[in-house]
């Protein structure tokens, strides 16, 4: 099932060797550890750069968006098997 | 004997071609989609087209430009993607990034393609090979396991970019000067970057079917390939490197490129 979604979530992340990395993703009042960070990426919104973190755990992949104007997380894609 | 134009040709130039590139990149965004057939199209899947199949999807017959329908007709168990052209413009940057950490004589030849001129970089085609497996590594490491490229080395772009589509996905072919005649009379005159069905007809239509043929013809053939004014030995010119565009210039920036001049030419 892959749904585009833009839902305001929370999100752990540990700073490691200059990078910022999810951990644990918080939506819809349930906890995902985030065990791999797959891609990391940019785009350009007018004068913003927004970052995008295509993440996983065992069941679901999931696409963040980071603002970091405003340290606002939003869960815009996510994918599940089956 | 043909004395072999390329023996006295000093440049090393790599062209690195991304395989299957949209469709590597959201395999190794999703890991959910490695290993199966996908299509990336555009945003209304049932009316759109196969920008790019999967390698898995290439084996099963999905082309590129086909309609998701013919596709899907093809393979039923094609998994279409929408496409994200933000993501592989930033990709793209990355390891064009990535090349100019080895020369910066790099230039992008469309938005997975790019020609790296290692001529000032390493004396000879082994070094050039070492280079290439570290940029392969440096990919690797910047950009993830899934995202593979197809590597060519040889004299000038033309006949890198025909070295690196011999061996796909993932391969590294070296074609030293004096491989380069066997290498062309071993592909058909399609393979050729800038020759496409209508010039194909057109040389056809001269008895040229091969690029032995091609060598070995002298007269101007422009009335044929007008508008392109092209002869035999102009295409020749293009192979061993005496032409302006098989230079590569030194920038920091995209570059506009004029491939074959009066053929066809692609702006950045």
């Amino acid at each position: 099932m892959h749904q585009m979604l833009h839902d305001p979530v929370d999100v752990i992340v540990s700073f490691t060797d200059n990078r910022v990395l999810p951990r644990r993703l918080r939506w819809n009042n349930r906890d995902y550890p985030i065990e791999r960070v797959n891609l990391v990426h940019s785009a350009r919104e007018g004068t913003k750069r927004i970052f995008y973190f295509s993440v996983s755990d065992a069941a679901n992949y999931f696409k963040l968006r980071l603002d970091p104007e405003y340290l606002e997380w939003h869960l815009v894609e996510l994918y599940t098997e089956g | 004997m043909t004395p072999n134009p390329f023996s006295s040709i000093p440049s090393i130039i790599l062209h690195i071609d991304m395989n299957s590139y949209f469709a590597s990149v959201e395999q190794q965004a999703n890991p959910f989609l490695r290993g199966k057939p996908i299509g990336i199209t555009g945003k209304h899947q049932e009316r759109s087209i196969i920008a790019t199949a999967s390698i898995e999807a290439k084996r099963l017959g999905v082309k590129t430009a086909m309609s998701t329908w013919e596709a899907k007709q093809i393979c039923p168990s094609l998994i279409l993607y929408p496409g994200d052209p933000e993501k592989y413009s930033d990709i793209t940057r990355r390891f064009n990034a990535t090349y100019r950490e080895f020369t910066d004589r790099v230039e992008s030849f469309s938005v997975d393609e790019s020609f790296l001129d290692l001529s000032e970089r390493t004396p000879d085609y082994f070094g050039a090979a070492c280079i290439a497996l570290t940029i392969r590594q440096r990919l690797k490491e910047e950009l993830g396991e899934y995202i593979t490229a197809s590597i060519g080395i040889a004299p000038n772009k033309l006949m890198a970019k025909l070295s690196s589509e011999s061996v796909k996905p993932n391969g590294l072919t070296v074609t030293p000067p004096q491989q380069v005649l066997n290498l062309l009379d071993r592909s058909a005159l399609q393979d050729l970057c800038g020759i496409g069905p209508c010039i194909e007809q057109r040389l056809n239509a001269l008895g040229i079917f091969t690029f032995k043929q091609l060598r070995t013809f002298s007269l101007p053939i422009g009335l044929l390939l007008n508008p392109s004014k092209i002869t035999a030995s102009g295409f020749m010119k293009q192979l061993t490197g005496e032409t302006e565009w098989m230079k590569i210039s030194c920038q920091n920036h995209m570059a506009t490129l004029t491939l074959c001049p009066k053929i066809r030419t692609i702006q950045k």
